[in-house]
């Protein structure tokens, strides 16, 4: 066991691990192995069995579905201290969604078995994994609700405001903070066109504008009233 | 800043129609090795008009969300 093991300060900035006591977190370390991505990089594919669970180190990753149309539809973005593929974990079964690199990405994967093997060594870890799984879920609940009964106005809305939020809490401005038209159809279960209408009417309507690459919010509780789909 | 904000194409996905071209007013556009290219990026004006312009989604605009400095004041 080595408590100097790079993955060990990552891993204490994973939520869900916060609780952990060093000496899990040591033995989650030493079963992690580091993995690269370059952006654009698939990291693996739906229906491929389960590589692991991943924690994202370093770069951006998107969690996604293809339709047999080939329209992608982004269920998560990760940045930094997320983890992700918990579900094929815990079950054992295939990779439920894809996984893409959109920055440069670095992760720590551990396998089902050493995750198996410490979750039982360690019932505090299981506990964790489990609170990880019922996020998850209130996660995909609140998207299945804004895609069955919201606009694609009124998501993008919301969606906006996120973004905003995200923005004033970054630091230097690189691409990872930034969203094309495509970017947000895919994370909200439409097509582009429909997005730049959308952007053109929330604009019309005085509540946001373009300045060159900037998307400016002009009317934050215009914009909260159309997510709240008012 | 460092970052410099251009539309990027991506040009696995351009087939080099050239239908970005005349979508693009400021003439920044060109087509070189049958690809479209940011041939002129000092001239872009970023109004987002090739991104449309392509059939295939090969030109993306990305965009930074921000709050208006009046907004942002009032949330300080």
């Amino acid at each position: 066991m080595n408590a100097s093991h790079p993955a060990l300060p990552l891993l204490r900035r994973v939520p869900y691990f916060a609780a952990l006591s060093d000496g899990v977190l040591e033995a989650l370390a030493a079963a992690a192995v580091e993995r690269h991505f370059d952006r654009g990089q698939v990291i693996f594919l739906e229906g491929d069995p389960c590589g692991g669970l991943h924690i994202v180190a370093a770069g951006e990753v998107k969690i996604f579905k293809v339709s047999p149309q080939g329209r992608e539809q982004i269920l998560h973005r990760m940045g930094p201290g997320d983890t992700f593929n918990d579900v094929a974990v815990l079950d054992g079964g295939p990779n439920p969604a894809s996984a893409g690199a959109v920055t440069d990405a670095t992760l720590w994967v551990i396998t089902r078995g050493e995750m198996q093997r410490l979750a039982t060594a360690h019932p505090a870890l299981a506990w964790a994994l489990i609170e990880s799984i019922a996020r998850r879920a209130r996660h995909l609940v609140a998207m299945v609700e804004d895609l069955s009964l919201r606009s694609v106005k009124s998501r993008l809305a919301r969606l906006l405001l996120t973004e905003a939020g995200r923005a004033a809490t970054a630091g230097e401005l690189d691409r990872s903070q930034m969203v094309t038209q495509a970017e947000m159809a895919a994370r909200l279960g439409t097509v582009r066109e429909m997005i730049g209408r959308a952007l053109r009417e929330l604009s019309e309507d005085g509540l946001i504008e373009f300045d060159r690459h900037r998307i400016v919010i002009k009317d934050r509780e215009g914009l909260v009233a159309v997510g709240e789909g008012m | 800043m460092s970052y410099d904000i251009l539309p990027e194409i991506d040009t696995a996905a351009c087939d080099g129609c050239g239908e970005c071209l005349p979508a693009c007013g400021a003439g920044a556009l060109a087509l070189a090795d049958g690809k479209a290219t940011l041939a002129r990026p000092d001239l872009c004006e970023y109004d987002g008009q090739c991104e449309p312009a392509c059939p295939t989604g090969a030109i993306s605009l990305p965009y930074l969300v921000v709050l208006s400095v009046e907004e942002e004041a009032q949330n300080a």
